[in-house]
């Protein structure tokens, strides 16, 4: 028994990934949405990929938006400040959500809702359906109060 | 019996954290040796930009009315919670700061990180110094080669970063609080003493009855009033039990552990309300 449904989670990373433009690469740069895209795709959470997993939760816990690119200490480029776009963020979401199947971790479940705030007014319509489920599952977990 | 303690207190003004340490210090008999009040100045450099009388009167009606909410919701933690009841520090009725201390002085700064108060602090004959709260400091000043104290509400390395109290109850359990040598990083000092402690018990509460406000009050509540008391006891449970210069203090492995942000309206909600649904809570 898992807690979210992780091949619903992996369909979902899949439709995303194929809708996403993927940004040209920079020298001395991390593509941010190409680093998600590897991330919705790998089937573990280890070592470096965890690290920096990490310090992108710290990004939208503490700035309240992901860059486009950052240099390769995953700071921001003043030269590239562009924001990654929406489903950048659902996707963000997805990969969280995927590695809360098996135990709740409420570190990330704290980033999740954050991100939840950034699409509250403007996510894509064809995702609203996807967002309000996994958002009503989070509730539920944490108690439905009011 | 009182005795004094040689150590330097950098009390912020009019925060209920330089409050308890004060009150709960006196409560055991330990006298600060030195103590320098720091006081903010007026108006906040945040507005600076606007026409000084105008800047000082926002400060002035935004000092007044967080002063009134926080009188507001310390009265509703205080007797919302039950236990702890003898260790609470009278935040209404609090201790001058000069009247507790061998040695007293008072310095204006714009922040925490101002020139005078790192020149303040490289002068000081202490070699060991509180900080009672005001903001993440600069390399500046903890390159000054004194040790500065800071009792942070959680067990490092596992509960690091901000919201402490909140993140240590739903992770850990419980409250815990440490006390370190700041270093550069955040709450990645070396630790002097660290515990965990009983979590707050309530009067049993109808939750279907409170609102979103209520909820932000409790929160804001246990900021102000419960954390601040936990984070003196600790301090005071340490000086009591140890001499400071005698400490060995442990190295933290920044690898260790991990680093928690800002807890989220929603998840900080949930963790109130299972502490109001806590088994040991009272019925009134």
């Amino acid at each position: 028994m898992t807690i979210f449904d992780n091949e619903q989670i992996n369909n979902d990373i899949n439709t995303i990934i194929e809708r996403l433009t993927l940004p040209i690469d920079y020298p001395n740069t991390i593509n941010t949405i190409k680093y998600l895209c590897k991330l919705g795709r790998s089937e573990s959470l280890q070592g470096e990929s965890y690290q920096k997993l990490e310090i992108l939760c710290k990004k939208i816990d503490i700035t309240k938006r992901l860059h486009k690119y950052y240099n390769l200490s995953f700071l921001k480029i003043n030269e590239h400040k562009e924001e990654v776009e929406k489903d950048a963020y659902f996707l963000f979401i997805l990969i969280l959500l995927k590695y809360n199947t098996e135990r709740l971790d409420y570190k990330f479940i704290n980033t999740i809702l954050r991100t939840f705030d950034l699409l509250e007014f403007s996510h894509p319509i064809e995702l609203r359906e996807a967002l309000a489920t996994y958002k009503k599952q989070i509730d539920f977990l944490l108690g439905d109060i009011r | 019996m009182s005795r004094t303690l040689d150590i330097e207190i950098l009390a912020v003004n009019n925060s209920t954290l330089s409050i308890a340490y004060f009150d709960i210090l006196k409560k055991e008999g330990i006298i600060p040796q030195k103590v320098t009040k720091i006081i903010f100045s007026d108006p906040s450099p945040k507005i600076s930009f606007l026409p000084y009388k105008l800047s000082s009167l926002i400060t002035l009606i935004v000092r007044k009315y967080k002063y009134y909410r926080e009188l507001y919701q310390l009265k509703y933690i205080h007797d919302l919670i039950l236990n702890e009841k003898d260790s609470y520090p009278d935040y209404y009725n609090p201790t001058e700061f000069n009247t507790y201390c061998c040695e007293y002085e008072e310095i204006l700064v714009e922040s925490v990180n101002d020139k005078k108060l790192v020149n303040h602090i490289k002068e000081s004959k202490y070699k060991f110094i509180l900080i009672t709260g005001g903001g993440i400091l600069e390399e500046e000043i903890l390159n000054v080669g004194k040790n500065i104290l800071h009792v942070h509400p959680g067990i490092v390395p596992y509960v690091r970063g901000s919201d402490g109290f909140l993140w240590s109850i739903l992770t850990r359990g419980k409250p815990g609080m440490t006390c370190f040598i700041m270093n550069k990083g955040i709450d990645t000092g070396a630790i002097l003493y660290q515990r965990e402690y009983e979590k707050p018990v309530f009067f049993k509460t109808d939750i279907l009855k409170l609102t979103n406000k209520v909820y932000e009050d409790i929160y804001r509540g246990i900021l102000i009033f419960y954390e601040p008391m936990l984070r003196a006891k600790l301090f005071v449970e340490m000086v009591k039990e140890h001499e400071l210069d005698l400490m060995k203090p442990i190295s933290q492995d920044i690898n260790e552990g991990r680093t928690f942000f800002k807890m989220h309206p929603r998840l900080r909600k949930s963790v109130i309300k299972n502490l109001l649904l806590s088994e040991t809570n009272i019925i009134q």
